[in-house]
């Protein structure tokens, strides 16, 4: 709870939003994922949103849309900055986001077939840009439907594990979760080989409202994917020592701290490694 | 020289021939390069390129996606001679072409096409459940054909609405109707899940054990259920909007309901009208509440007098419902800030029905019956005016609510009866009525502290005319003459206040309760024959009673972990006196009363609880109860009362047992109500031989004992999306009744089953089959009957598309009387819907009872005689109707 107040406190200040497309589509994906490579048991589940625009896409979790939306108006108020986070807190409290999943994929921008991802560790902001999607295997000889929708399956190889994803070509747009992309249609469903990380398709809306695709703009620290993957589990390490030096949080009673340690150990599992 | 060339030549060919080969062979690999321009010449750019092989179009061989300059290039190995290239995007149409398979260049001209993609939900599991919550996806159960939220409900395993709109969960009545977590409506929620579309519903939460009283919430418990609908993200403007015309003429259906949902406020305006036999005063009417359970729609006002009814058939009213009804209901709810909400709920009704019908009675007297053909033409008029104002805060910190209602009736009943001879009847039945009620509740400290003030004054001046004149050897020396009027007016001050304290000292929880009951009536009744009021002290009624009830009552509570017990036991003291201008013997009593009640519920697992409670009580009859000069009820009854109150001792024992898996789908409960009760007066009905009959209390113990065994099973199957469903219902009861001098026991017995099934596999059929069997015995001295009803209900529904919907429902109604030859009645109707692209209109044409149908037989039996009824059902009927949707 303090981590997420402190965290939002950051938020709170400067943010900055450019209006760089429209939602045409809104695509809803449940993203099972195992917070601990090693148990079985730390599934687990946020709802994720790929926006589909004109010219581009973003994907995000559906908490931090939620809350940055929030967050902009908070911001247009005119009220102090303790008013802002306490009136910020109340409406986003119970919608945090899991830290595995807090960035922002913008897909087909700064230009075409590049993507710009966007993430927070703790008071700093970083960004890359990448070419926009791995090279598919097309994997003719299956086909499923899934979610009234006829699927064909592809493999590729991104990030240090193995996926297989099924699209649709009734819905012929080349985009899906994640950095995923690059298909003759829609992922619906996308996991990888050891089901340590699967996205699905839950919900398809279309938007018949002028609902704009935000991109976030901060000072952001350029740096690799492999660069992003060692700052996370730098910053979980880092938190470790701040538990551990009881000086810095007092509040902890023993048994939070001790929550808050195994939590912290086992947030392990990234979806990209290397 | 000539045949070398020839022969060179033919190799030369061999050889190209054979290197083709090897390059189809060794190299196989077809490139085409292509170049996508739209018909309007603009470049079409991001277009999905597939490639398919002849002999399965399904298959992709390889893709490509076009760039900026709508370039593309396929690089892919396939034998086929010829392949198939197909385009995909949601800018241009959808196009094939078919090609040889050899590398080429191609220019491909694609027409412009906005393509739209469907919505799409998936709901996995549609019935998930977490501690004490339940929650229903509303898209698993809803169909094309179910409008509002209350159609899909219906098919919930699990819950029961009836034609009132009450909602039952495992059998017992929803105490809370939420939306969005707010109570708007309180027991008004028909209103809602009557006009609520499903379609801006996400969610349909169960809550059990939910305390409504937030302040409670972690130290009282409580075995209600509440429910509350999750509306769907955005959603902030629904509703509903239908207008409809039919024949015969001038049928119309009119209905207008905005609703807003939002953080700040909630809305539900309404306008309705119709005369289709769509009954308003459902959406109208709160449903009652008697021991905190939520009982069918009562009237607020009390009937004291009314004309001769027919009892209603029991098939759909809206079958036989021949009205002409008009409702405005204006609800309101605005938080003011964090913990105050306003609300503001108002109703005017208006109503014309009309019920028509012949009525054959046969009486049961001390040498044979005697029989009596009546056919009875009613109407009536009903105006009714509801208001209630309410200031509520709910928080951890503080409960208060004080509601400020006011309810204003103006209803006329008249009725004419041929038997043969002509029979008017008029009746006015005006009721006015204010009350407020205040609740507080603050903690302190641990405990808590409510303030409880209830006061309601009712003011019922009713009268009731017959021409030609009745009971003439009683009231007219014999003579016939010209009118009776019978006049019946009540008015009353009802006060209720209570202290209560409770402790909380976990697991266990104490509720010190002392309260005062005060309560004022003034009752007067008389005759007038030939407008003359008749001064006979057995013809009237002139007293005023005046009542006090001390109490103090302890309630023991314990709950730990999964085991809730209960014990409340309140001891009142009593004192009353009524001053009766005509008879001398002024009543006055005191009396010390103890009511105690016991009860107590295990959750065994996840799955089963249990529950078991015993009650004994005694109940002192009502003021209404001393009316010792007659009083016309009806052109052949007469009523008298005694100076003595009903005493009434009840013993009262019920357990019951529930299932529920959420994952399975699996809702079962089984429950048993015994009662026993010892009443001291009896009614001595007295039937004279030209059919008019008397009603008399005297002083007499009497008992009356019943027995209830209720069951509701239902499975929802998720993968065959199948709905199976049981319910059952034995009542045996047994009483001790009095006619024509003769004491003996009446025994009644009833048995209903009722199973069905709702098939809901496929996208393009929907299926639902229900039957309803049920068995009714009496036993008295004069006669032993046998009532078997039946009803087999089947609808049919056909969605080819997801813009036109077809559907039939087929209904058989059976009835069988000992003695008489079996009634039957077939029904029909079939509904035709349409939904243009733009998908905010809607078009419905619907034929009710397509066999024209006139009546319907129904058989009932009293303490004093067998009934059949033939009653008028509505013509065969043809609607057509517009809607229109406010979802935004």
């Amino acid at each position: 709870m303090i981590i997420s107040l402190c965290i939002l406190t950051i938020k709170v200040f400067s943010q900055n939003l450019t209006n760089i497309d429209i939602v045409k589509y809104e695509y809803y994906y449940n993203y099972e994922f195992l917070n601990d490579s090693t148990s079985r048991y730390s599934l687990k589940s946020q709802e994720m949103v790929l926006q589909v625009g004109e010219h581009l896409s973003k994907f995000t979790s559906a908490n931090k849309l939620f809350s940055d939306s929030v967050l902009a108006i908070v911001e247009k108020k005119e009220i102090g900055h303790a008013g802002k986070v306490l009136e910020g807190f109340n409406l986003v409290k119970g919608s945090l986001t899991n830290p595995l999943c807090n960035y922002d994929v913008y897909k087909n921008y700064p230009e075409k077939n590049t993507l710009t991802f966007t993430a927070r560790i703790s008071k700093n902001y970083f960004t890359l840009i990448q070419k926009s999607h791995p090279h598919w295997e097309l994997d003719t000889n299956n086909d499923s439907t899934i979610l009234s929708f006829k699927c064909h399956k592809a493999t590729t190889k991104f990030a240090g594990r193995s996926y297989i994803a099924w699209f649709t070509t009734d819905i012929p747009i080349s985009d899906g979760p994640y950095k995923f992309s690059g298909l003759p249609g829609l992922i619906i469903k996308i996991n990888d080989i050891q089901n340590q990380h699967c996205f699905t398709l839950i919900e398809v809306k279309k938007i018949k409202f002028e609902k704009p695709i935000f991109y976030i703009q901060k000072d952001y620290q350029k740096i690799t994917p492999q660069e992003y993957v060692k700052a996370l589990d730098v910053n979980s390490a880092k938190m470790l020592d701040m538990l551990h030096d009881q000086e810095k949080i007092k509040s902890f009673n023993q048994e939070s701290n001790i929550k808050a340690e195994n939590n912290l150990k086992s947030r392990n599992n990234f979806i990209e490694r290397y | 020289m000539k045949g070398i060339k020839c022969k060179r030549l033919m190799y030369k060919y061999i050889l190209l021939f054979i290197c083709l080969t090897i390059a189809e062979i060794t190299f196989g690999q077809t490139t085409i390069t292509g170049n996508l321009v739209s018909s309007d010449n603009t470049v079409a750019s991001d277009l999905n390129i597939l490639v398919h092989s002849k002999k399965n179009m399904n298959g992709i061989i390889a893709y490509a996606i076009s760039d900026a300059k709508g370039n593309f290039n396929l690089e892919f190995t396939c034998k086929d001679d010829s392949i198939a290239i197909s385009t995909r995007s949601l800018t241009h149409r959808d196009t094939t072409i078919f090609v040889a398979n050899r590398s080429q260049k191609l220019k491909i001209i694609l027409p412009i096409y906005v393509r739209e993609i469907k919505e799409v939900q998936v709901n996995s599991r549609p019935i998930t459940s977490k501690k004490d919550t339940i929650t229903y996806l509303v898209s698993a159960f809803a169909q094309l054909k179910d409008q509002s939220i209350g159609d899909v409900i219906r098919k919930m395993p699990g819950f029961d609405v009836d034609q009132d709109g009450k909602i039952s969960y495992q059998g017992n009545p929803i105490q809370k109707y939420y939306i969005e977590g707010m109570d708007l409506l309180e027991n008004r929620y028909t209103i809602a899940n009557k006009n609520l579309p499903h379609g801006a519903v996400g969610s349909v939460e169960v809550l059990e054990n939910h305390q409504p009283i937030k302040a409670l919430q972690s130290s009282v418990f409580s075995d209600g259920t509440s429910l509350n609908l999750k509306l769907k993200r955005n959603i902030a403007v629904t509703g509903t909007a239908r207008t409809g015309v039919g024949l015969p003429l001038l049928l119309r259906d009119v209905n207008v309901t905005p609703m807003l949902f939002n953080a700040k406020q909630q809305i539900i305006a309404s306008f309705q009208s119709n005369n289709t036999g769509d009954d308003l005063n459902t959406q109208n009417q709160p449903l009652q509440f008697s021991n905190g359970v939520l009982e069918g729609v009562g009237n607020l006002k009390p009937e004291l007098l009314g004309i001769t009814t027919i009892s209603k058939p029991q098939i759909d009213p809206k079958r036989y419902l021949d009205n002409n009804a008009n409702l405005i209901s204006y609800n309101h709810l605005i938080k003011i800030n964090s913990h105050t909400e306003l609300k503001v709920n108002a109703g005017f009704y208006r109503d014309h029905q009309i019920e028509s019908g012949t009525k054959t009675s046969s009486y049961y007297l001390t040498n044979g019956n005697y029989t009596l053909y009546e056919i009875t033409d009613n109407h009536y008029y009903k105006t009714n005016l509801s208001t209630n104002f309410t200031i509520a805060q709910n928080t951890s910190k503080r409960y208060l609510k004080n509601q400020l209602s006011i309810n204003r009736f103006w209803d006329n009943e008249t009725g004419v009866i041929l038997n043969p001879y002509k029979q008017e009847q008029k009746a006015e039945t005006p009721h006015t009525s204010v009350s407020n009620s205040f609740d507080l509740l603050v903690p302190v400290k641990k405990n808590f502290l409510r303030v409880f003030s209830f006061i309601d004054y009712n003011d019922s001046p009713q009268k009731i005319s017959f021409q030609p004149g009745i009971f003439k050897d009683e009231l007219n020396d014999s003579l016939d003459y010209q009118k009776t009027v019978q006049n019946y007016s009540l008015r009353e001050l009802i006060n209720h206040h209570y202290l209560r304290f409770t402790i909380n000292k976990k697991p266990w929880s104490f509720d010190t309760e002392s309260g005062l009951k005060f309560e004022k009536q003034e009752i007067r009744t008389f005759i007038e024959a030939k407008d003359v009021i008749l001064a006979a002290d057995s013809l009237n009624n002139h007293y005023d009673w005046t009542s006090y009830e001390l109490y103090f009552s302890e309630t023991f509570r314990y709950e730990k972990n999964d085991f809730r017990l209960g014990i409340e036991s309140p001891i009142r003291a009593l004192a009353y006196q009524s001053k009766d201008k005509y008879y001398n013997s002024a009543v006055k009593t005191q009396r010390l009363l103890f009511s105690p009640r016991f009860y107590l519920s295990y959750d065994i697992n996840g799955y089963w609880s249990g529950n078991a409670s015993i009650r004994h009580a005694t109940n002192l009859g009502d003021a209404s109860q001393l009316t010792q000069g007659y009083i016309i009820t009806g052109y052949r009854n007469m009523n008298r009362r005694s100076d003595k109150l009903d005493d009434k001792q009840i013993f009262a024992y019920s357990m019951g047992l529930k299932y529920k898996n959420a994952v399975s789908g699996f809702f079962s409960s089984l429950s048993w109500i015994h009662n026993r009760t010892i009443k001291s007066l009896l009614y001595r009905n007295k039937l004279s031989g030209n059919g008019l009959y008397y009603n008399e209390a005297i002083e007499s113990d009497n008992q009356s004992i019943s027995d209830n065994v209720t069951t509701d099973n239902s499975f929802y199957i998720s993968s065959r999306k199948i709905t199976l469903r049981l319910k059952g219902n034995y009542i045996k009861s047994n009483r001790e009744y009095l006619l024509n001098d003769t004491r003996g026991w009446l025994n009644n017995q009833m048995v209903l089953i009722h199973p069905s099934v709702g098939f809901n596999r496929w996208t393009k059929v929907g299926l639902d089959y229900n039957f309803n069997l049920s068995f009714i015995m009496q036993r008295n001295l004069q006669a032993n009957n046998t009532i078997i009803n039946q009803t087999h209900k089947f609808s049919f529904y056909y969605y080819p598309s997801d813009r036109h919907w077809l559907g039939a429902d087929l209904e058989y109604y059976q009835t069988n009387q000992k003695q008489q030859s079996g009634n039957e009645q077939f029904f029909a109707n079939v509904t035709y819907n349409y939904k243009p692209n733009n998908r905010r209109l809607q078009y419905k044409i619907k034929c009710t009872n397509l066999f024209n149908s006139s009546e319907i037989v129904d058989y009932r039996y009293s303490d004093i005689g067998l009934f059949e009824n033939h009653y008028r059902i509505r013509q065969r009927e043809i609607m057509f109707s517009i809607s229109f949707a406010l979802n935004r």
